[in-house]
């Protein structure tokens, strides 16, 4: 595990987070960027999944599925670079750690959206309601992701991590 | 001057500014509430300029709420985290650019609302868009994005 730490602070990516003092700030206005367009397709989605808004047809509301990935795209392009420039540091902060399994989860909870919920939903009137376990996992997806915002930004607050 | 350390003076802002939870709680508002305002604005006015064209105008209504909604969180977290420095934001010129970027934000919603109210349902013709409603949602984007960097750059300017 250390040499991985030791390897990422070693290379191109650390000197670019690190040895430039706009690199930092400009890469976390564009995680906060990407956070947003993330966050705004996944509510339509969720909420449509929630059974809010059914005059929206549930699988064309897919259409927003770009802007959600663009969001995602964004934020872990720049979030690779904040971990490789401080590898030590994120590697044993718990708020950190906690992100990382919430994105997890909410990838996984996509997974089973796009493999069990999605087929079933093209198969009903599209405007119409929606079963519980698509209500399930649209709830979970909500969840999850303001828990992804809120134990990023607080990242720099619970457990410094020791050097 | 004295208004504002007097604020700064308040039991809100002393807890803001001092107590272990206080600062970390209203940040982590502020973060999840300029996710909602932000996000639903974008995905709002992308609709309005041609994108999504299966999701009905008439369903925005809703998104229009609840962005609203991101708004108050982040108004009120905003509001207790200017307390703890209200002396030095007051004069800080990246903040004030913020305040005026969030100001033309939320104007920009509180006109579009209305506006795509009044176009009614339309799920497919993007025609249906007045020209005027598609400049306003251009603005909103801009300024939702202006002030996403302001405030980041709050910290570091």
């Amino acid at each position: 595990m250390n040499s991985v730490l030791d390897w990422m602070e070693s290379t191109w990516l650390n000197s670019l987070a690190l040895n430039y003092a706009w690199t930092w700030p400009i890469l976390e206005t564009f995680h906060f960027i990407g956070m947003s367009l993330l966050i705004g397709a996944i509510f339509v989605m969720d909420l449509r999944l929630l059974g809010v808004q059914r005059v929206i047809p549930t699988v064309t509301v897919h259409q927003l599925l770009p802007l959600a990935f663009i969001g995602f795209g964004i934020n872990l392009l720049t979030g690779i670079v904040f971990v490789f420039g401080d590898p030590h540091r994120y590697a044993v902060n718990p708020s950190f750690q906690i992100k990382m399994v919430l994105i997890v989860l909410a990838g996984l909870n996509a997974l089973l959206y796009a493999v069990k919920v999605a087929p079933q939903l093209a198969t009903q009137p599209p405007t119409g309601d929606t079963p519980p376990i698509a209500k399930a996992v649209g709830a979970a997806s909500l969840a999850l992701w303001i828990g992804v915002i809120c134990f990023g930004r607080l990242i720099p607050y619970l457990g410094l991590g020791e050097l | 001057m004295d208004f504002f350390a007097t604020i700064e003076q308040s039991g809100l802002a002393q807890w803001v500014s001092a107590s272990v939870e206080g600062y970390p709680i209203m940040i982590t508002l502020h973060s999840v509430g300029l996710a909602v305002v932000a996000g639903l604005a974008v995905a709002i006015d992308l609709r309005l300029l041609g994108y999504f064209r299966n999701i009905p105008l008439s369903s925005l209504r809703t998104f229009f709420t609840i962005a609203w909604i991101g708004f108050l969180v982040n108004f009120l977290s905003g509001a207790a985290l200017f307390t703890s420095q209200a002396t030095t934001y007051v004069t800080d010129v990246t903040f004030l650019l913020k305040m005026a970027f969030v100001l033309v934000g939320a104007a920009t919603i509180g006109y579009l609302q209305p506006a795509v109210a009044r176009i009614g349902d339309g799920h497919g013709a993007d025609s249906v868009v007045p020209s005027g409603t598609k400049n306003a949602a251009i603005v909103s984007l801009v300024v939702w994005a202006a002030a996403i960097v302001t405030g980041r750059l709050i910290a570091y300017l």
